[in-house]
């Protein structure tokens, strides 16, 4: 009877240490990947336990309940999207299949909601110039705003309007054209005549969104001067602070040249896009300015690098230093919550407006890039598996074979305090060692941390010739002027 | 039959040290590829206390270890989160394949 209690104990802690291990590299929210961990490491305990090393079980739960929450307070500061809701509404709008297994994808979102709660969402939607200048000969009513009232698409055979420019409405175009022939239909979207037409019409305006593009990445250029070297989300951050009118038409007008480029490919220089923001476009490879995440080449191959979509070979696997498509860069903190908005926003709604599979056909290293960037992984990541794989087979199969000497004493049940005795006696100088190292450690985090705070206020001598770079971006990026 | 012998343990320890071997290798968040580098640690403390407990429960000295050990690693965290954010001032990026300076 104890031997099956000490069975069904230790199954359960093991899965909970394996699965919790697993857990952290298998989710794409940092914030659930640490607190995987935790778990993971509070069952290790319960084996100790089981083990009967009570005082390590006990010692391991205070430190590493402790350390796993300083590191996922890590994670918060420095990640954009800790939580993964970004990358949620990101794959969602993508409908992935496929690698998505191991990105943690979700099923694709029914392309059947109502678009007109969705274009309520936006604030700021079309530009009246656009608008107009696109409205369909057949159109009864022309919107005012973008804003039309809620019409449910399923059941109501829609006029053409084409409402192109707002990233909910590039989807309500396909339905509103599909429902020109077929009324009442809501199927799946399907590249037929309408859409066809919708192209073309797209494409008489590819020239103003590479004007407005030019001028986007010239501002983009412009940010980079002023704020200098500092963390992109600083540049994002100005580039939202920029009033609509600049950003907003090229943001809306992209997206439709987007599509169309991505399907007809007019541009002849290879074009970089962001795959959440389809709006950036520049002809050289770089960053989003939105989000600062790498651009992803639109035409093809992109001849960086020889990575091998999903087959992890070798030589391209230990290429570490292409930009590969689809990062999400960390930020500083207090630009988060804006960059979160503003990113949820973005591509939630159908911002893709091509599908996974379609970008795959186009480009597989980018795909394939990209897909492991949502996997919150390098490219190298089924070299790493293979090889975890073949390490983990290689030890277990060696433990399994050794004939390891066993014996069934039971430890006396004052561990503790020998281990106590031990650690004053016998091993003194380990204890203190180990001790002085803590001390050493949080010394020198202390010291970094503060070496940057007096960073705002310079000091003579050496650190102030060598912290002056750093001192200078400091004090442009809080808008305080050198205190001298 | 004694419940689950030290066979058992050893197996549980080099599957958690595989899965670690995974996250570090693989993971592109620097702070991901240290809670990598935990899971490994845990799992070669597992393998000691194991070892302890199975070969010679007698002599306390291996619960020693093991407490160093945790030390060191707690250590190795904190100063690793602390030159990652060094580094993330600097490039403004968690994205290890990023840190590189040298020319392409």
């Amino acid at each position: 009877m104890v031997d099956l209690v000490q069975w069904s104990l230790f199954l359960l802690f093991s899965v909970l240490v394996l699965g919790g291990a697993l857990g952290v590299f298998l989710t794409m929210s940092m914030y659930r990947a640490g607190i995987s961990l935790m778990l993971s490491l509070v069952a290790m305990a319960g084996l100790f336990i089981l083990l009967e090393a009570d005082l390590l079980a006990v010692i391991q739960v205070m430190m590493n309940v402790g350390g796993m929450l300083v590191m996922t307070l890590f994670m918060v500061m420095l990640m954009m999207d800790p939580g993964g809701e970004m990358m949620w509404d990101m794959k969602r709008g993508m409908k992935m299949k496929g690698f998505a297994a191991l990105s943690m994808s979700m099923p694709p979102e029914p392309r059947l909601e109502t678009p007109g709660e969705k274009s309520k969402e936006k604030g700021r939607t079309l530009s009246p110039l656009l608008e107009h200048t696109h409205n369909q000969p057949e159109e009864t009513g022309t919107s005012t705003g973008t804003n039309e009232a809620a019409k449910p698409l399923v059941g109501q055979p829609q006029k053409g309007r084409i409402k192109l420019m707002t990233e909910s409405n590039t989807n309500e175009n396909r339905y509103h054209t599909h429902n020109q022939a077929q009324a009442g239909t809501a199927g799946p979207i399907n590249e037929g005549d309408p859409y066809r037409r919708v192209l073309e019409i797209q494409r008489s305006i590819g020239l103003m969104q590479q004007q407005l593009g030019l001028m986007e990445q010239q501002l983009v250029g412009l940010q980079e001067d002023l704020l200098g070297g500092w963390p992109k989300g600083q540049q994002s951050q100005a580039a939202e602070n920029i009033p609509g009118d600049v950003v907003s038409p090229s943001h809306q007008i992209g997206q439709s040249n987007q599509m169309q480029s991505n399907s007809e490919g007019n541009q002849a220089t290879t074009m970089y896009t962001c795959p959440m923001h389809p709006e950036v476009r520049q002809p050289k490879p770089g960053r989003c300015p939105k989000c600062g995440m790498d651009l992803v080449p639109e035409g093809g191959g992109d001849g960086e690098d020889g990575d091998r979509p999903g087959n992890g070979s070798g030589r391209g696997g230990l290429q570490t230093g292409s930009s590969s498509a689809g990062d999400m860069e960390g930020h500083s903190g207090h630009d988060q919550g804006r960059m979160a908005h503003t990113s949820t926003k973005g591509p939630s709604r159908g911002g893709e407006v091509e599908t996974a599979e379609q970008m795959q056909r186009r480009s597989p290293k980018a795909y394939y890039r990209m897909m492991a960037g949502m996997a919150m992984s390098t490219p190298q990541l089924p070299l790493a598996g293979i090889f975890s794989l073949v390490a983990g087979l290689l030890l277990v199969v060696r433990v399994l074979l050794v004939a390891w000497p066993a014996r069934v004493v039971a430890p006396d049940l004052d561990g503790p305090s020998r281990v106590g005795d031990l650690l004053l006696s016998d091993y003194m100088v380990a204890f203190e060692g180990a001790a002085f190292l803590i001390l050493a450690g949080i010394l020198g985090a202390v010291l970094l941390a503060r070496r940057e705070r007096t960073r705002t206020r310079p000091r003579k001598g050496a650190w102030s010739a060598a912290s002056t770079m750093e001192e200078g971006d400091q004090s442009r990026q809080t808008g305080t002027p050198g205190v001298r | 039959m004694g419940g689950p012998g030290l066979v058992a343990y050893l197996v549980v320890g080099a599957i958690l040290f595989a899965i670690g071997i995974f996250g570090a290798l693989s993971q592109r968040g620097a702070v991901m590829v240290l809670m990598g580098l935990e899971i490994i640690l845990n799992a070669a403390i597992l393998n000691l206390v194991a070892f302890w407990r199975f070969i010679n429960p007698g002599d306390y000295s291996p619960q020693v270890f093991v407490i160093v050990a945790m030390t060191i690693g707690a250590v190795e965290m904190a100063v690793g989160l602390g030159i990652i954010l060094m580094i993330y001032r600097k490039k403004g990026t968690q994205n290890i394949d990023k840190f590189s300076e040298m020319k392409e």
